[in-house]
């Protein structure tokens, strides 16, 4: 097992060597250890009150987060009564669909669930390539993706992550703006697509 | 001593579980007449509830709780206070939802599921959920509660719940516990405390707003 352990910090450390130099624009292992809200998941266990606008279709309820023993990241949705949309299960490399209530099984709702939630619960990959574009009042990480970069942005120290957003440098499609309720959890997320009427808003009630 | 206690423990434990084991009503028909006459003498009843909702993937239960109101003949109250606030009123076959951030209205005949769900307890204390053609029901009894095994039979409800079992109390009639179970394995029970049977209610409470 520490033999394991050790080749992976070896593979890791070459691997984010490597990304380093592919990239040569940003030292990549100074940004992973001098801003981590970036590489760390935005929620972890926690239960938000929920309100989801699309177009002129409203439903509130709760979302429930949950980091797994077994490394997943669960979310569920639910309305309050207890009536559940969905559980969705993330892992970095994997997404699986526990549960969805026939009317909201279509493939572009489980791939806008996927997207925007994806990037509350599964930080960037710590050896992809990624810049960090100049910015007034956020220190920001772009990481180029196969049809547009995610943006996140953080504070100008690096303390907590503030924006997560999707795009290119002159227009956004989604913009993910997040408060926090401490260090380690957030107190509100606003999900609100540019394309199309799609807005989720969340606030904490309760946090492991 | 501690043979005696670890004895006493599982006498107790054993008794107990005797005690609170349902077994099918001798007297079906009997059962349901009394249910109805006494739902027809329920005009109003208020009571405090608890809902628990079991995740398969949560060690702990979602809890939250809230206030029940039903005034004869059809309307309803639901209004949960913590940990969020959110009401729904069902009233001449409109819901009113008010959640947040937001007030909607919703005709309940043209979201079957959403009406089956919400119309259970008023079937309940109303005396129509033995009778509801949706659900195949079976009586169950301890000597202090009946439960009611609902089986959805209609096809919208089929696709979410297993059954919903709902615990009555026999002393009045009255619903102490929902336990609706879904196909998946997670559950939501709804307890009800507190209960005030036919006392006054103002109609106001059943509009938004109030």
């Amino acid at each position: 097992m520490a033999i394991l352990r050790t080749a992976f910090l070896l593979w890791a450390s070459s691997t984010l060597l490597c990304g380093c130099t592919a990239t040569n624009k940003i030292n990549v292992m100074d940004a992973f250890t001098n801003c981590p809200p970036v590489f760390q998941p935005a929620i972890r266990t926690a239960t938000y009150s929920a309100q989801l606008d699309f177009y002129k279709k409203h439903i509130s309820g709760l979302f429930i987060f949950k980091a797994m023993n077994d490394s997943t990241e669960r979310v569920v949705f639910m309305n309050e009564t207890g009536f559940k949309f969905f559980d969705l299960e993330f892992t970095p490399h994997q997404f699986a669909v526990r549960y969805i209530i026939p009317s909201l099984n279509k493939k572009f709702i489980v791939n806008t669930l996927r997207k925007d939630l994806g990037y509350l619960v599964i930080p960037p990959i710590e050896n992809s390539a990624h810049d960090q574009p100049k910015s007034e009042n956020y220190t920001t990480f772009r990481f180029p993706m196969e049809k547009a970069s995610v943006y996140y942005s953080t504070d100008k120290k690096c303390e907590h992550l503030q924006k997560i957003e999707r795009g290119n440098d002159k227009k956004k499609d989604l913009i993910i703006d997040l408060t926090n309720a401490s260090d380690t959890s957030l107190q509100t997320v606003r999900i609100a697509h540019q394309n199309y009427k799609l807005t989720i808003f969340m606030n904490q009630i309760k946090s492991e | 001593m501690k043979i005696n206690t670890i004895l006493l423990s599982i006498y107790f434990l054993a008794t107990s579980g005797f005690a609170q084991t349902f077994t099918p009503v001798k007297d079906d028909a009997a059962i349901r007449k009394k249910f109805t006459e006494v739902s027809a003498g329920t005009k109003s009843i208020k009571s405090d509830f608890v809902q628990e909702k079991n995740l398969s993937m949560l060690a702990e239960k979602v809890k939250s709780k809230g206030v029940f109101y039903f005034k004869q003949k059809n309307m309803v109250r639901l209004e949960y206070t913590q940990p969020f606030k959110y009401l729904l009123i069902m009233n001449n076959g409109k819901a009113t939802i008010k959640d947040e951030a937001k007030t909607t209205q919703m005709d309940m005949h043209k979201t079957k599921v959403f009406q089956e769900v919400n119309n259970i307890i008023v079937d309940c204390v109303q005396g129509k959920a033995l009778s509801n053609p949706n659900f195949q029901v079976k009586i169950y009894e301890t000597p202090t509660q009946l439960r009611l095994d609902m089986k959805p039979t209609a096809k919208g409800m089929k696709e979410f719940f297993d059954n919903i079992l709902i615990y009555v109390d026999k002393r009045d009639y009255s619903v102490l516990k929902m336990q609706m179970n879904e196909l998946s394995g997670d559950n939501t029970i709804i307890t009800f405390t507190n209960k005030e049977i036919n006392g006054n209610i103002a109609d106001s409470l059943f509009t938004v707003g109030k």
